[in-house]
């Protein structure tokens, strides 16, 4: 059970989390892949070194190298620690009164959408290639009330299952509710 | 522990000037990364656990940096 009171800012005391969403393990996946290949261009650099310029590993150059080698090894961790926080406060809520799309664009550009069931007008899933399409994830697009406003969900798990919850909801809507949002157009 | 970083040639000085402005800088982000995670995740102990890991596997490295620092001679 989330705990509905930090999920995100002004949430309504009598508002259901129907769904919390992170984008797919494989978006995170793909950066990680990004990331090893820096480590294997040192590992790589270490062997190349030893097999083809053998003076680099002894004194003084060893020193110099050793050193370069740690400071790399920090910044190898600094990156991993910040893809894997890109990826964890990438987030998206669906409750039974709107949606919710929080997504971090880096370290210190954070913005918080959120958007009302009432002024939905179409949800579309789309999965686009070969790795989403065996793995089932994809964009969620909702075209809002407003002419020129789309809400997206980026790359998340089931895009299919998310569209067809988002308009259930919708459909579940009490019809004063849904008249507004029609009254509005 | 590691001895106190002495400077004892021009050139030494440099290299410990760039090396720490270097640190700094990998410091300022990490802190900034870890203000990030700790201010904005949703599940506390999760946050806390991996900023501690962080810390303690950085320290290690800034650590084993300066040793090798140290033991450039010019």
């Amino acid at each position: 059970m989330p705990n509905i009171k930090s999920l995100f800012p002004g949430q309504q005391e009598n508002e259901k989390i129907c769904m919390v969403l992170r984008p797919h393990w494989m978006v995170f996946f793909l950066k990680f892949v990004a990331w090893l290949m820096f480590l294997v261009i040192l590992l790589g650099a270490d062997w190349a070194i030893g097999k083809y310029l053998p003076i680099l590993k002894t004194e003084p150059y060893l020193d110099y190298f050793n050193l370069f080698k740690t400071i790399y090894f920090m910044f190898l961790a600094l990156g991993l620690l910040i893809i894997w926080i890109m990826y964890y406060l990438d987030i998206q809520i669906i409750t039974d009164q709107r949606v919710v799309d929080i997504t971090q664009g880096s370290l210190l550009h954070r913005t918080i959408s959120e958007l009302h069931l009432s002024r939905i007008e179409d949800v579309t899933a789309e999965v686009n290639g070969l790795l989403p399409t065996f793995l089932d994830y994809g964009n969620v697009y909702i075209q809002t009330a407003a002419e020129t406003e789309r809400f997206t969900f980026d790359r998340v798990p089931s895009p299919a299952r998310i569209e067809k919850m988002i308009l259930d909801l919708y459909e579940q809507l009490p019809d004063h509710e849904k008249l507004k949002s029609d009254l509005e157009k | 522990m590691n001895p106190v970083y002495q400077p004892n040639s021009i050139g030494h000085s440099i290299l410990a000037v760039i090396f720490y402005l270097v640190m700094a800088g990998f410091m300022l982000y990490s802190m900034l990364a870890l203000y990030a995670l700790l201010k904005y995740g949703r599940n506390t102990i999760l946050c806390i656990i991996v900023a501690i890991f962080y810390l303690i596997l950085t320290a290690s490295l800034y650590s084993a940096a300066v040793f090798n620092l140290n033991l450039i001679k010019f």
